[in-house]
């Protein structure tokens, strides 16, 4: 019956998923390392360079156009020296983000490229929209419109009934893809969901909340600036038809959200100019899958 | 006299002709030479394009006229399509509408 | 046993964490003292100064260059330098202008390593020197010291941090050196000072030519309301209130012309509804070659000026006059309408009573309207200075006695008492004009007695000049109304006056005619006992 709401434990199921993927063992390293406000730039290179796929993924990316330092980075302590410790994290997050998730699944009924397409977009486009702002928190808005939409990738790879399903119900009834999940899954959604394995990967506990609550921020929360940046620029990636997040339709922007931004109206079309330069830039990141 | 519109204005660029909003209010007098903050400016306040000289590299770009702004059907079609159901929405018609300017620019490119 | 390790490993770390988040304490509140020095710091070079020490507490100092980027070029010029000099730099670094151009674009604080292996201990510390709005430069910086071991995240951290105090610092300091020496010629300075002091309740506004706001008074932003935080170098579009900012749209373009504009008159609003008047002038800024820097802005609070209030009663007045006029030529002429069209259309021929008495009504109000006019007329050749005075050498007996007589037929219920002195001397007057000065007098005392009573003219002479004195015991006036009783127009109000006619222009024209003759009027009075007009005429020898 499915118009009865399944009674269903998001946790118990995540947490029963085997083979789930799990953060390297680096990245929680540079993490702890990085506790330390006196942590050196050789030690968090050492540690980098321990997993070798890795520290070349880096390297490769600090070289490109994403970052666009007009001059040759030859070492992971050069790349951290000169473009800070929070950039470096950060990319070694969105490459082991990649790396872990981006393989080639014969079983899987998403487009995943097409996924991976609107992911990157919404990374550049919070970036974007946190440096106008002039946040301090730029990284971290790219990590979080990185992984914002995990979720979906966990519901394809690990919980492919349901998720067939769920499609089948954005493409009969035409809705957005939150709305289909929330019929078979009990009101939750792979916003739920993502934040759930997020969690599990002990991050911060503010990329749990921007991803929980991506498609509804609430003023409630601490995190409500960089949780309506990754809103808007997801509706923004959608509006601009960049990649694909597993329906057609553009949502409407919370209000709440917009406010909280402020955004001069006579500055969008630029800001569109600038996130779509910036996409560009994060192409490099497709080079990253995994190899 | 080349005439570029805002976004393709750079730091650098020598601006020849005064530029005034819709009101006729002087925003930059002739003479002024552009900068990041300048261009930012212009642009908050709606200036569509300036008349320029440039001192060496831009030179060739000089002969290119602004195009006469058409998208392409397709793309407006499906642009009025997708945001159809949300365009009574203030916010979102004000995101298509700046949506629509920012793709009228990049087509001419 | 391999357990037992990490978990050394563990604690071994944990206690270098701990060691040094207690060592970043200390070291936040030394680099806010060093901090301090900067933003005390006035001009470029001992901004960086400061700034230098700072780095010095961390690293062995090399040497520095400043790099400021020149807006026209975009070309990034040597200005400051300690130690060493650019050449230096770019021997021993890959550095280059695109590398500078992103260090500022990205706001990034960043190190580079040197070529070549043998001057290995060097790195090159490159500083992005930018405010909100303006790019500034780069300040680099030579440290010995294998940067890769040294540069920590906290160090990184207060580096942006002393970075930012120090743009900052540079762009009040470039601006300060504009104001005392480098632009404005010295003569202006004192000039734009002593304005300054002179004019401490006004608002001075300050622009260059491209119309940014170069210095705001307090003044100023308090008069139009500003709430821009940071004011100074915005252009004016973005700081003014849009009124504000059209006026001064049209100031500019008034001001390169001519030079200055005074006085220009404006009703600006301010939140809350209220409306001040402001009066704004401008005057050009020049440097010593003559050429044009900018504009001052002045702008006065008109509430307090004097002028203004005379102009305001003045217009205050002429609308009185216009709406009392108009009410006292509407009133008679709409009576005279109504009796004369009740007359021609209602009443029968043959009803001579009725018709006697509304063509007595006609006249009576005809003669209202002559009055009135007749005094309009009066006061204007008085005002403009077109009546002479037709002189004659007499008693100014025969003037009281027939007015005396004139009033006492027209009331019944007052007693005219006349006490005339003995040998009065002959005075120089206009007999018409007395005439018409006294009658107004004698009537008005008995206008504002309503119940009757006794009038008293008395003439006396002292201190070689003839008091004429008119008393009465009607209502008498209040205080505050006999400051203004010969002012046009004014007629007291009061419920017990309302239904007494007049225009409110007769004692305004007989102060005027007792002048003409060089004398006085003066009044004593009491509200509700009584009043007393003294006609004061000189005796001339």
């Amino acid at each position: 019956m499915e118009n009865e709401p399944p009674k269903i434990d998001l946790k118990r199921i995540i947490d029963s998923i085997s083979g789930l993927p799990t953060l390297p063992v680096v990245i929680t390293k540079v993490t702890k390392l990085m506790q330390n406000p006196k942590v050196s730039a050789a030690e968090i290179a050492q540690a980098i360079s321990s997993d070798q796929a890795l520290a070349s993924k880096i390297l490769k990316i600090v070289n490109s156009s994403f970052y666009g330092f007009p001059s040759r980075i030859k070492t992971i302590t050069h790349a951290i020296v000169i473009l800070g410790f929070n950039s470096i994290k950060a990319t070694a997050m969105s490459a082991s983000i990649f790396s872990s998730f981006s393989g080639e699944d014969k079983d899987s009924i998403f487009d995943m490229e097409g996924f991976w397409s609107h992911s990157i977009g919404v990374g550049a486009a919070s970036k974007i929209l946190a440096k106008r702002l002039k946040m301090k928190e730029v990284e971290e808005a790219f990590l979080a419109g990185l992984m914002h939409d995990l979720g979906k990738v966990i519901l394809d790879q690990y919980m492919h009934k349901p998720f067939s399903r769920i499609l089948d119900i954005v493409k009969t009834k035409k809705c957005l893809i939150s709305e289909a999940e929330k019929i078979v899954l009990g009101g939750h959604t792979h916003a739920d969901i993502g934040a759930l394995l997020v969690q599990k990967w002990n991050l911060n506990p503010e990329f749990v909340a921007i991803i929980k609550d991506h498609n509804a921020p609430t003023s409630a929360s601490d995190y409500f600036k960089i949780t309506s940046v990754v809103h808007v620029a997801d509706a923004f990636i959608r509006a601009m038809d960049i990649g694909n997040p597993g329906d057609d339709l553009i949502p409407k922007i919370n209000p709440g959200a917009w406010n909280e931004l402020n955004i001069n109206p006579v500055s969008l079309p630029q800001i569109f100019k600038e996130i779509s330069e910036e996409v560009k830039k994060t192409e490099i990141f497709f080079k990253m899958t995994a190899s | 006299m080349p005439e570029i519109t805002i976004d393709k204005a750079r730091p650098g660029m020598f601006v020849t002709k005064q530029v005034e909003n819709d009101k006729g209010m002087v925003l930059l007098p002739a003479g002024s030479v552009l900068n990041e903050a300048l261009i930012a400016r212009l642009t908050k306040w709606g200036v569509q394009s300036v008349v320029y000289r440039s001192d060496g590299e831009d030179a060739q770009s000089a002969g290119t006229e602004s195009k006469p702004k058409v998208l392409d059907a397709e793309v407006t079609k499906r642009l009025e399509e997708r945001f159809s159901p949300i365009i009574d929405d203030p916010v979102m018609k004000t995101v298509f509408e700046a949506l629509k300017s920012f793709l009228e620019n990049e087509d001419q490119e | 046993m391999s357990n037992n390790k990490e978990f050394e490993q563990e604690i071994e770390f944990l206690k270098r964490t701990n060691k040094g988040l207690r060592y970043s304490l200390e070291e936040m509140s030394l680099f806010q003292h060093m901090a301090k020095g900067i933003s005390a710091a006035k001009d470029e070079s001992s901004i960086i100064g400061e700034f230098i020490s700072i780095i010095k507490t961390y690293w062995d100092y090399k040497g520095f260059v400043c790099y400021d980027l020149d807006f026209k070029t975009l070309d990034f010029v040597p200005s400051y330098s300690g130690v060493i000099d650019s050449d230096f730099i770019y021997n021993n670094f890959d550095v280059n202008p695109s590398i500078l151009t992103w260090i500022l674009n990205e706001k990034q604080i960043s190190t580079l390593p040197a070529k070549s292996s043998e001057n290995s201990k060097l790195s090159l510390l490159l500083i992005p020197l930018a405010t909100v709005t303006k790019l500034l430069g780069v300040l680099s910086v030579v440290i010995e010291a294998d940067a890769d071991d040294l540069l920590t995240m906290q160090t990184l951290e207060i580096l942006n941090l002393a970075a930012g105090y120090v743009s900052t610092s540079m762009e009040n300091s470039i601006l300060y050196g504009d104001i005392c020496n480098k632009n404005i010629h010295l003569e202006h300075m004192r000039a734009f000072t002593s304005d300054i002091l002179e004019s401490l309740n006004n608002g001075i506004i300050t622009f260059n030519m491209e119309r940014e706001i170069t210095h705001i008074n307090q003044n100023a932003v308090a008069m139009f309301g500003i709430t821009e935080v940071n004011p100074v170098n915005q252009s004016y579009l973005d700081v003014l209130p849009p009124a504000i900012a059209e006026l001064t749209h049209l100031l500019f373009e008034q001001t390169v012309k001519d030079g200055f504009v005074i006085d220009y008159q404006i009703d600006f609003e301010l939140s809350g509804g209220i409306v001040l008047p402001y009066g704004v002038s401008t005057s050009l800024l020049r440097d010593e070659s003559n050429k044009l820097l900018g504009m001052t802005l002045v702008a006065r609070d008109m509430t307090a000026s004097k002028e203004l209030e005379r102009l305001r009663s003045l217009d205050r007045l002429k609308d009185d006059f216009v709406s009392t006029v108009s009410h006292e030529l509407r009133s008679p002429l709409a009576t005279m309408k109504a009796y004369i069209d009740t007359l021609m259309n209602r009443v029968e021929a043959d009803d001579i009573e009725t018709r006697d008495m509304f063509l007595k009504t006609i006249e009576t109000e005809a003669n209202r309207l002559a009055t009135l006019v007749e005094n309009m007329l009066d006061i204007a050749s008085i005002e403009s200075g077109k009546i002479s005075l037709e002189l004659q050498y007499m008693h100014v007996n025969e003037i009281i006695e027939s007015v005396a007589k004139l009033c006492q037929v027209q009331t019944v219920k007052h007693k005219i008492i006349i006490d005339i002195a003995d040998n009065l001397p002959k005075i120089n007057l206009d007999k018409d004009r007395m005439t018409q000065v006294m009658h107004n007098i004698v009537n008005n005392a008995i206008k504002y007695s309503p119940d009757g009573g006794d009038i008293t003219i008395q003439v006396k002479e002292m201190k070689s000049a003839i008091y004429i004195s008119v008393e009465d015991n009607g209502l008498g006036i209040k205080e505050d109304d006999l400051k203004q009783l010969f002012n046009k127009f004014f007629r007291v109000d009061s419920m017990k006056t309302s239904n007494i006619g007049g225009t409110g222009l007769g004692l305004a024209i007989v102060k005027k005619l007792v002048e003409l003759h060089g004398g006085k009027i003066n009044i004593t009075s009491e509200y509700e006992k009584g009043s007393i007009f003294t006609v004061i005429l000189p005796v001339q020898s």
